[in-house]
């Protein structure tokens, strides 16, 4: 039977290297999304070998055995067995494996060889290996294993063309072949047999491994600051406080370079065609709603920059480690750290992230606190307020005023977050709490090409965003704040401009008694609406309703100027504070219903988070106008 | 450009926009579900009707295994 595009699967542990395995196999040729009915997600891409020939690669959750409970682990498995419908079964598997962990690595390869079906083994992380000194007798592993065996370091490229040209011979033999392994053919291992596979590991690791590993010392020494209760929490602390002051510094003369670009187009534009709606709504709408939030994107590359080193280099799963500490007194379960940290990207991964999760009050407590936790689409809003009333002091070094204040938005968060944890654990999901078992993996050197690649797929959903919800509802918003115009013998004038006769004027001073106790004017209601759809274009919908208005300050760009001039230090504060607790994102609500196969958590999470956004701001209001802040 | 000729761009381009949201909206709200109750009772083919773009393509003619 011919095969057109043979199909290769990666399969391995998790931590052995796999997707870096992916990244360096196919480069920028992937397509991500989910599996059919569950939330997975799904990794798929092209590889081109030297004869032209084309192989797609599919990069499968890790998983320890195919004797799987976990939705992403259940995926691997059905997807090897051809049993995940819609997707074609693999001819061919690569089972990747960490060269210094064979011990735990090898059982997954022994499963899958016994399935039938053509297997490489890529011996990842090789160059950790030699460094801890293992010495292994690799043609008697494979001679043991009767599978070919590549050295590989995935980070660095190192024996990738060998394992392509492996994959290319057993792509060759498969089309060969009379037939690939039956659909379904497994079944659950009995005790005994599970115990028999550790058995047959044992014995092959005593003829592979020519030397143990030496004890690796710098590993321990790091982690004895690193994990220490008080350093390694200040050390902690110390990350995070530089990782925001660098958002405000480092981005600030890109982000300049972008506003003035904005600004250049605005006016550009704006000079080129007469005076009009058309024009009115190219400019106002489309290049100042769209430009006020494009002006964030160094801040969120290099928000992503942080967050992608300290998980390359190892240190990511110790902040977890140290958090658990913290987390389990509040009776979150161990496995939550993951999609809470996720839920700093945008909360939609990280609720899908809570799979991992058995057990089904740890998983919903973590559904409904993960939309506390700052994503980054609040970073435009936080930016903007910030940056219109917060004074860029020195406050002792290159510590500055603005960059503590993120980082305390982010420390509110993150103290909302355990806070309702605890409340929801002592009240509506009480019960006993789990123990977090984890592993923590050497430190290395981050891969220059997984950040690389990293952040460009994070600028480019970022730009999809701008170029897609954010530009249309800038336009629908337009329309709302341009139409109807005044009437004749309507006043317009100072107090009564033309944007108040318009819908989004009616909308807003409809609202506004509502929102008024928080100090939110017509204009902050109106922007909140929009704002449902994604946090962010809260910021695109200010500067288009303050353009309308006829401000040419917020025209060209300069929205802060504007809004340090209109409002208060305490609605600043309080709309900062509505953003750190409400739930303004129509995509989590939709995730959390898909999640949790049910309308009732969506609704109690738009009903609490509203709830105390409301508390809260009302709250930081009236304690700012007493404090007497202006 | 007169005024006239402008605001009817302008309109057509809003119009545009709203019914682009509004695809947007059926789809993640009507067109995906559905698509994954059928899916869930085993029809594939209208699933993959309704809403193609969530499911893979079907494998090339001639392909090996499993459909």
């Amino acid at each position: 039977m011919a095969i057109e595009t043979p199909r290769v699967a990666l399969a391995g542990n998790p931590n052995c290297g796999k997707t870096a395995l992916f990244n360096a196999l196919t480069g920028g040729r992937q397509k991500v999304g989910n599996y059919p009915g569950v939330t997975v997600e799904r990794k798929e891409g092209t590889l081109v070998m030297p004869s032209g020939r084309v192989l797609s690669i599919l990069d499968l959750p890790g998983t320890y055995s195919l004797d799987a409970s976990s939705p992403d682990e259940l995926i691997t498995r059905d997807v090897i067995l051809g049993l995940q419908p819609t997707e074609r079964q693999p001819e061919i598997l690569v089972a990747v494996a960490d060269a210094t962990n064979l011990e735990r690595n090898l059982g997954l390869v022994l499963e899958l060889k016994a399935l039938g079906k053509r297997v490489v083994l890529a011996l990842n992380m090789m160059d950790l290996a030699e460094k801890r000194g293992i010495e292994l007798d690799l043609q008697a592993l494979a001679r043991e294993l009767g599978v070919p065996i590549v050295p590989t370091v995935a980070v660095r490229g190192q024996g990738i063309a060998e394992l392509i040209r492996s994959v290319e011979e057993s792509a060759k033999a498969a089309e060969s072949a009379e037939a690939a392994a039956a659909p379904g053919a497994w079944k659950k291992p009995s005790v005994a047999e599970i115990r028999a596979r550790f058995a047959e590991v044992d014995r092959i690791l005593k003829l592979v491994i020519r030397k143990p590993p030496k004890p690796a010392l710098w590993t321990e020494r790091i982690d004895s600051v690193v994990l220490h209760p008080l350093w390694g929490s200040l050390l902690l602390v110390g990350i995070l406080i530089v990782m925001f002051q660098a958002i405000f510094t480092w981005a600030a003369a890109p982000a300049e370079l972008i506003e003035a670009g904005v600004a250049w187009l605005g006016d550009s534009v704006g000079r080129g065609m007469a005076d009009g709606p058309l024009r009115s709504l190219i400019v106002d709408g489309a290049i100042a709603g769209v430009g006020s939030v494009l002006v964030f994107l160094p801040q969120i590359l290099l928000l992503f920059l942080f967050i992608l080193l300290l998980e390359d280099s190892g240190y990511m799963a110790r902040a977890a480690f140290l958090m658990d500490r913290l987390m389990s007194r509040v009776g979150l379960h161990g496995r939550a750290f993951i999609p809470l940290l996720s839920s700093y990207a945008c909360a939609v991964p990280g609720i899908m992230a809570t799979r991992t999760i058995s057990n089904r009050r740890d998983r919903l407590t973590t559904i409904l606190i993960a939309p506390l936790t700052t994503c980054s689409a609040r970073l435009p809003v936080y930016s903007l307020l910030i940056a219109a009333f917060i004074p860029n002091t020195a406050l002792f070094g290159p510590i500055r005023l603005q960059g503590v204040v993120m980082f305390g938005l982010y420390l509110f968060g993150i103290v909302a977050t355990l806070v309702m944890a605890l409340v929801l654990r002592q009240s509506v999901f009480r019960g006993p709490k789990s123990p977090l078992l984890m592993e923590l993996p050497s430190y290395k050197w981050p891969s220059v090409r997984n950040i690389v690649l990293g952040l460009l797929e994070r600028a480019k959903l970022f730009l999809r965003r701008a170029g897609t919800v954010i530009l249309l509802l800038s336009v629908v918003l337009w329309f709302l704040a341009a139409y109807p115009k005044p009437r004749a013998g309507d006043p317009v004038d100072a107090a009564h401009p033309a944007i108040t006769y318009s819908y989004a004027g009616r909308i807003g001073r409809a609202i506004e008694p509502a929102l008024r106790p928080l100090g939110f004017d017509w204009r902050i209601s109106v922007a909140l609406i929009p704002g449902f759809a994604a946090r962010e274009v809260m910021v695109s919908a200010l500067a288009t309703v303050y353009s309308i208005e006829g401000d040419e300050e917020a025209a060209t760009g300069a929205l802060t100027d504007r809004l340090a001039k209109d409002w208060s230090l305490p609605v600043a504060l309080s709309l900062l504070t509505w953003y750190v607790l409400a739930c303004q994102c129509l995509s989590t609500l939709a995730v959390t219903r898909r999640e949790t196969n049910s309308w009732r958590w969506p609704a109690v999470m738009l009903l609490y988070m509203t709830a105390l956004a409301y508390v809260g701001s009302f709250a930081t209001y009236r304690l700012a106008l007493w404090l007497g802040l202006h | 450009m007169s005024a006239g000729l402008q605001e009817t761009l302008a309109f057509a381009i809003v119009a545009l926009a709203v019914g682009v949201l509004l695809l947007g909206f059926l789809r993640k709200t009507v067109a995906e579900p559905f698509s994954r109750w059928l899916l869930k009772r085993g029809q594939v083919k209208w699933a993959m009707r309704i809403y193609p773009k969530f499911h893979k393509k079907k494998p090339p003619s001639g392909s090996s295994c499993c459909d």
